[in-house]
């Protein structure tokens, strides 16, 4: 594994209870997604992208959950985009299962995915919440 | 409630799920399976709203399926009475507090009958549906028990 | 090539559990599956904005740890034991603690049985949606055995409870462990009963067989998972992998099937349920001895800061917890990713290609939650009519389009 992404890594770090994380620069994003899937093709898939809101630090951190079913393992490749321009490529054509979780990033946190033609607001929000602009997963939305 | 008696023999129920966990939607299931044999009393699910006699509201009223579930009151024809099955269609349950929760169903429609319950058991929401035809007197304990 | 025209539009609301946002709890109509029709045949079909999810991340965020295990066992009804032990694992992984022997045991007992009856209550559903409205009758039936299977082990038909931090709340004496024995042995030659049932009647067969056909690369590509996955061919499942609790000691085989179409689906689906009878039968001979019960005074008020990320096998598919804690009593953010949300919504492209009256079949061979087997609508688009009509209706072709 790190021989494949040895060029993109920044950091190695661990997540609790055994996954490996691999931090990585958010423009490199589409050339990680792409290195992985040819090398364990037939058998890995995109579990889900959970964004946390990380006020204090002003950044949002993307991280992408992928299972190698060759493998047995989970492993994380992590990202931060800036809070004030949220805005990354998208990962839709390489691994379509990730349909549902950029949907529900750009809904709910307002992470807008570069290239993904199905965002569209609202998708899980009510109506009265999206009418003003409110992005409910946020620390600071009135909600 | 005098007109309860002109479906006391026969009602038919239409389920309402208003955003439950499906924990009492599938105890108003086996509600209606062999076990309990609510047919004995003549209840069954009805095919379409406009045969429904007793609407049985299970989950959390949201605002936008407040709009829904009024609609749906409004469609059943003639004598109607609704049954609030859950902790989640009396007051909220553990989903109060967040600002786009209604409450209860007592919000939006007349309710006439609660089953509490996290979730009621099938024969307690069978015995509620009886209260509420009142095919079952209902026993009131004194203070002190008895 | 000009796209084909649609003429009738049908829209079937469906329920799902997927848990986040601050806003309005799932409600009946959550996610739309909008099917566009040219006649018999699907053409086209998208899953339709109107979602509505509960706001159980956001209400998590606002409640202590504790509070919050008991919010995560209602996020669904249906497979509630595998959800708080997912959230109760994560917890553990961040605080460092490690439940006893005994209590791993009673968690797998206790997940394993509802993973029978999920298996069960789908399978009924299944039954009704083709017209089989006896088979229907005579599976909810036996299922009422392993419901009181769950009320001997747990207290409670449905909402279980049983995990806390470092343990269980309640324990098994050797009177329930015969009770439950017993259940279990009415119960067996009624599943291998059912199963038999599923593979060889002609009436299933003609419904089933070879609909709904999905290829391994589509299914991993488009993240579905669990039975899909399985029934497929792929071999891949959270027990094996990950061995959390009690299931690396206990001898058990994962099932898969080559086919890829809705009967290979519901039938990984009975195969599974007889393997379940049996780890339960394993543990209930084996059970080691020592303390299960944890006790509460003892663990911590507050929780160290770190990330966590447990995985668990719903009977759904792999179902997701990751929690961020900054230290504190209450978590900095709690992310769900049930399996019936991939599953419903990333496979919209499977229906295209099929006639409508297979639509239902393929739905229901996903899994999706019960409460929505209610009634679709149909919007015939030359006559401008809407009319409602229940879903079997449409599987049954008892509505002319």
């Amino acid at each position: 594994m790190d021989d494949i992404l040895k060029q993109y890594i920044v950091r190695k770090e661990f997540m609790k209870p055994n996954r490996d994380v691999y931090v990585v620069n958010a423009k490199n994003i589409r050339d990680v997604m792409k290195a992985l899937k040819e090398s364990y093709s037939g058998g890995i898939y995109l579990a889900t992208i959970a964004a946390v809101d990380k006020v204090k630090e002003n950044v949002f951190e993307l991280n992408y959950f992928i299972h190698i079913v060759y493998l047995s393992k989970t492993i994380v490749i992590k990202t931060t985009v800036p809070r004030d321009n949220p805005r990354i490529d998208t990962v839709i054509d390489i691994f379509p299962g990730a349909y549902e979780a950029e949907a529900e990033a750009y809904d709910l946190m307002g992470i807008e995915f570069v290239g993904n033609k199905y965002l569209k607001r609202p998708f899980f929000a009510p109506v009265d919440v999206v009418a003003q602009n409110i992005y409910p997963l946020r620390k600071d939305a009135p909600v | 409630m005098e007109s309860i008696k002109l479906i006391r023999y026969s009602p038919w129920l239409v389920h309402f799920n208003t955003g439950a966990c499906n924990g009492c939607d599938i105890e108003v299931l086996a509600a209606i399976t062999p076990l309990y044999d609510p047919e004995r009393y003549g209840v069954r699910l009805a095919p379409s709203i406009r045969h429904g006699d007793i609407l049985v509201v299970t989950g959390v009223v949201t605002k936008k399926s407040a709009e829904r579930l009024k609609r749906l009151y409004e469609q059943m024809p003639g004598v109607k009475y609704v049954v609030a099955v859950g902790s989640c269609a009396y007051d909220g349950g553990v989903f109060k507090g967040s600002y786009s929760v209604v409450g209860g169903a007592n919000k939006v429609v007349p309710v006439h009958a609660y089953v509490p319950g996290c979730p009621p058991r099938p024969d307690e929401i069978l015995r509620a549906l009886l209260l509420l035809l009142q095919r079952e007197k209902q026993e009131v304990l004194e203070a002190g028990g008895k | 090539m000009a796209e084909r025209e649609a003429t009738t539009v049908i829209k079937i609301p469906i329920t799902l559990d997927i848990p986040i946002g601050p806003q309005h709890p799932a409600i009946h109509e959550p996610v739309m599956l909008k099917i566009y029709a040219d006649g018999e045949e699907v053409v086209h079909a998208e899953v339709n904005t109107g979602y509505n999810h509960r706001g159980v991340e956001k209400l998590m965020e606002k409640n202590s740890f504790y509070k919050d295990k008991f919010l995560s066992s209602r996020v669904c009804g249906i497979c509630n034991t595998v959800h708080e032990n997912c959230y109760t694992r994560a917890v553990e992984y961040l605080a460092g603690l490690e439940p006893s022997p005994r209590a791993k045991y009673i968690r797998v007992l206790a997940m394993e049985l509802e993973r029978i009856h999920s298996h069960m209550i789908i399978n009924a559903i299944m039954a009704e949606v083709i017209g089989f409205d006896t088979l229907f009758m005579y599976i909810m039936r036996d299922r009422e055995l392993v419901m009181k299977a769950k009320e001997i082990l747990t207290g409670n038909r449905v909402e279980a409870e049983i995990h806390m931090f470092g343990g269980v709340r309640r324990d098994i004496d050797d009177v329930k462990k015969d009770k439950i024995m017993d259940i279990l042995k009415k119960l067996e030659p009624r599943l291998k009963y059912y199963r038999k049932l599923f593979e060889e009647d002609p009436t299933i067969n003609s419904r089933l067989a070879e609909i709904g056909i999905l290829k391994p690369e589509t299914v991993l590509g488009y993240s579905l998972l669990g039975p899909i996955l399985r029934g497929s061919g792929i071999k891949s499942d959270v027990r094996a992998e990950d061995k959390y609790d009690a299931y690396g000691e206990i001898p058990w085989t994962v099932i898969t099937r080559p086919e890829g179409d809705s009967l290979a689906r519901m039938l990984v689906r009975w195969d599974e349920a007889l393997e379940s009878l049996e780890i339960c039968k394993y543990i209930l001979e084996h059970l080691p001895q020592g303390p299960a019960v944890v006790d509460e005074r003892k663990l911590p008020r507050v929780f160290p800061p770190g990330e966590s990320y447990a995985r668990v096998e719903a009977p759904r598919g792999e179902l997701v917890y990751y929690i961020n804690s900054v230290g504190g009593a209450n978590p900095y953010r709690v992310k769900i990713r049930t399996p019936s949300a991939v599953n419903i919504i990333n496979s919209a492209f499977s229906y295209v290609g099929h006639s409508i009256a297979d639509v239902p079949v393929i739905l229901v061979s996903y899994d999706p939650c019960i409460s929505c087997m209610e009634r679709a609508i149909v919007l015939d688009l030359k006559n401008n009519v809407e009319k409602r009509v229940p879903l079997k209706y449409i599987a049954q072709k008892k509505v002319r389009l």
